[in-house]
């Protein structure tokens, strides 16, 4: 195959197009609309992009800031961790416990009048940046009554229950500020000395104030004069 | 000085006239080359208005002492590229090439040929089509792809093996 006849065949196979008389004029339309690209259009071009970019990013920072500081927040608040429990220890505080309950607190145990039957503890637990204080406990055969107090005060803590005691879980009453009263249908069974040894459990808190239940477990050992 | 020359030496909105002037004895041959690379006399215009306006904006860095033909061949191929790389151009498009028998002398080599054709890769084609469509020379093909002419014609030799149409005789 020459040359020659490959062309032929080349052309045969792509046919032939006449060109097209207005195409000289077409295309200086073309470039009359077109124009010269020039550095000025470049830039026109340039600041056009910087412009979109600014745009979004005016748009786009703040929110993105307005959302890191949510997130950055709510993992101050709601820790992901497990609840790693600070469980008091059953002996005695350092603290100096305190002579007697606010009369609220009293009040709204219902003890207003029998204030000496209380036994006063100070004896705190801290879990999920939540302390739980036990500051008294009344104690019945038939009925206990536990006295909390929460820092920061941020709602009921609880549900409370008494460890053993299968219907003694409860919500609370508000006495002082900070100070909350259980009253658990339950009693603790006293030995022969007329003392008991209790466990107040108070179950993951879900104050009002904070969105999510804060996880945790706040574990009280004590032991109590039950009253006859 | 060239007329070339004096034209990208004001190169600028006034001189789209004289521009077009100085293009205009090579946009047969750029439509020509258009039309053998797409085969659609619609889309061959169009690549060549692109291309010619593509030159326009490009002319303030076309060299002074280069040749314009070449150059402004190259836009074209590589406008008809740029379109047939188009996902568009390969749906829409490719069904609305001439079909077999459409063509004036149509056989089944020809039919055969046109698909080889078609199958080939965009650089393969532009160098068939530049010499056995255009009838350039070794020399002009170089200069639209950017290589010498033995290379032109080594690479239009392999594109002529895959069409399967190895030449005898190899004149330049």
């Amino acid at each position: 195959v020459t040359e020659i006849e490959i062309s032929d065949r080349i052309r045969t196979a792509l046919g032939e197009a006449e060109y097209p008389s207005g195409l000289s004029a077409s295309v200086a339309a073309h470039l009359a609309r077109g124009g010269h690209r020039n550095n000025s259009a470049r830039l026109q071009a340039l600041s056009a992009a910087v412009l979109a970019l600014l745009i979004l990013a005016a748009v786009a920072v703040p929110r993105l800031a307005r959302d890191y500081a949510g997130w950055t927040s709510s993992a101050r608040t709601v820790p992901v961790a497990l609840p790693s429990p600070v469980i008091s220890s059953p002996s005695p505080t350092p603290k100096a416990t305190p002579a007697s309950l606010p009369v609220a607190d009293l009040e709204a145990a219902g003890l207003a009048t029998n204030a000496g039957a209380v036994t006063l503890f100070d004896q705190s637990a801290t879990d999920s940046g939540y302390t739980v204080t036990l500051i008294g406990l009344y104690a019945e055969s038939s009925r206990t009554i536990v006295f909390l107090h929460v820092e920061p005060d941020l709602g009921f803590p609880g549900p409370v229950s008494l460890a053993g005691a299968l219907d003694a879980s409860a919500m609370g009453n508000r006495g002082a500020p900070g100070d909350y009263v259980y009253r658990l249908a339950a009693g603790p069974r006293a030995g022969a000395d007329g003392y008991a040894d209790v466990t107040i459990i108070v179950f993951a808190h879900a104050p009002y104030a904070v969105p999510k239940r804060l996880p945790g477990n706040w574990v009280f050992t004590v032991r109590v004069r039950v009253q006859p | 000085m060239t007329k070339a020359e004096e034209v990208a030496a004001g190169a600028g909105p006034a001189d789209a006239a004289a521009f077009v002037a100085l293009l205009d004895p090579i946009l047969p041959l750029g439509y020509r080359l258009a039309f053998g690379m797409l085969r659609s006399e619609a889309d061959a215009e169009d690549a060549v208005q692109d291309a010619a306006l593509s030159a326009w904006r490009g002319f303030h860095r076309f060299r002074r002492d280069a040749e314009l033909r070449p150059w402004f061949l190259t836009i074209v191929a590589n406008r008809c590229r740029s379109l047939r790389r188009a996902p568009w151009y390969r749906v829409l498009k490719l069904p609305t090439l001439p079909s077999a028998g459409s063509l004036p002398g149509e056989d089944a080599e020809g039919i055969d040929l046109r698909r080889a054709l078609d199958a080939l890769p965009h650089g393969e084609r532009l160098l068939i089509v530049l010499r056995f469509y255009l009838d350039l020379s070794y020399d002009q093909v170089g200069a639209v792809i950017g290589t010498s002419a033995k290379a032109a014609k080594s690479r239009t030799h392999r594109a002529l093996a895959r069409l399967r149409l190895a030449p005898e005789v190899s004149s330049s």
